[in-house]
């Protein structure tokens, strides 16, 4: 069943509506539950949201006029229903805008690591990582996507941009993300 | 660390776990990321929950009792809240499901609107539940001469779902119905696993014209 038949579907109600949904679950379900817990979200929360994201969905099938793809629509929505999550709850992290980037990649660059965590450079960059994901967990998101090998359109759906805009974003990743592993790089040598 | 747009796009090509000709310390810095990036992944997805069968007949029961998608060509939104259509006559609710970005000052008057409609809810629930209490006093409940089970639990819409989930895997053909605030009827058509089931459940199933019936309801409060 295509995205589309998807939600043509769901519009007519019944149970048509519950075999696109049990169909689309199928598919779906747990990209987004990994998606929110990506983003921040607690096994629970992430339940709700999925929750909250195909009850949306559902209800507002009759909105989407067939402008663009199904599946970026329907992640839109998911990505509305995280915005709102945060919204509502104090988030510990935020994204980072451009003037903090430059003060990052100040300060962030020269720091040297204690010796025990230089023993190696998988530790180094691991560490690097994780600090970048609490940072901007939208690119990390976008990374591990890329290197499970999924398309561009597919990660453009998820991220919600466009496909060429998505391929600018990934490569955009590795200069966000140097500050944070540039340290650790200097291990790997010439 | 700046670098060529083909740099980048071989460093994302070695990130995906393309075997590539490229500049050795590329490579090496990509596989580092990508060997990070499967522990990070891992970590995360160790606390991802399954999709499982139970919360997707959670889903489809939370569908089926809030309506959603049986109203084609409706704001199921909006159709929720029809009653009081002049009090929210004046607020411009977002078109699509797709749109994010809301005026503060939108958000701000949705907000007190909303708080007004929760303060209108809740005197409304208070007086429902004092009067059902008044009722109660006045006349005995012999909850056994009913010709249905009542399963109380602290989360009615959670059991009434996993019920039935078990239901139609015992092929009950089961029925739900919503009787008002967080209370649900199921009925499902008899048989000896259905039976067993239920009295697992410390529920005497009551049969009566061919079909079981279970009120499932939250605990009330005294």
């Amino acid at each position: 069943m295509t995205d589309d038949e998807i939600i043509k579907l769901i519009r007519s109600g019944g149970k048509a509506m519950e075999a696109a949904v049990k169909s689309l679950y199928a598919s779906t379900g747990q990209s987004m539950l990994r998606f929110f817990v990506y983003h921040g979200a607690s096994a629970e929360d992430a339940r709700d949201l999925l929750q909250e994201t195909f009850v949306k969905i559902a209800s507002s099938a009759h909105t989407y006029r067939g402008e663009g793809a199904a599946a970026a629509w329907m992640w839109q929505v998911a990505r509305n229903c995280l915005a709102d999550f945060f919204r509502g709850a104090s988030r510990p992290e935020h994204a980072v805008n451009d003037d903090e980037w430059g003060t990052i990649s100040e300060t962030v660059a020269d720091t040297k690591l204690p010796a025990d965590a230089a023993r190696s450079v998988d530790d180094c960059v691991l560490r690097g990582l994780m600090n970048f994901g609490r940072r901007d967990p939208e690119r990390v998101y976008a990374l591990t996507m890329q290197m499970d090998g999924h398309d561009i359109e597919t990660i453009s759906h998820h991220i919600g941009r466009r496909a060429t805009a998505t391929k600018q974003y990934l490569c955009e990743c590795r200069k966000k993300l140097a500050p944070y592993i540039q340290h650790c790089t200097e291990l790997l040598g010439p | 660390m700046l670098n060529s747009d083909f740099e980048d796009e071989q460093w994302l090509k070695v990130l995906a776990g393309s075997a590539l000709r490229a500049e050795p310390r590329l490579i090496r810095e990509a596989q580092a990321l990508r060997g990070a990036l499967k522990v990070y992944q891992q970590q995360l997805d160790e606390q991802t929950p399954v999709a499982d069968d139970q919360q997707l007949q959670q889903l489809l029961f939370r569908l089926r009792r809030e309506g959603a998608g049986l109203r084609a060509g409706e704001d199921f939104e909006v159709a929720s809240f029809s009653r009081t259509e002049p009090l929210f006559r004046d607020i411009d609710r977002p078109k699509e499901a797709g749109s994010v970005v809301e005026p503060r000052k939108q958000i701000a008057r949705r907000n007190w609107t909303w708080g007004l409609a929760a303060s209108l809810v809740l005197t409304v629930a208070v007086m429902a539940q004092w009067a059902g209490f008044l009722e109660r006093e006045s006349e005995p409940q012999y909850r056994g001469s009913t010709a249905h089970a009542v399963l109380t639990a602290k989360d009615p819409e959670s059991a009434a779902a996993e019920l039935l989930a078990k239901f139609r895997e015992l092929d009950g053909d089961p029925q739900s119905t919503s009787l008002g605030y967080r209370r649900f009827q199921l009925q499902v058509r008899p048989n000896a696993a259905i039976t067993a089931y239920l009295r697992t459940r410390q529920l005497e199933p009551v049969v009566q014209e061919g079909t079981i019936t279970i009120v499932v309801e939250p605990p009330r409060t005294k």
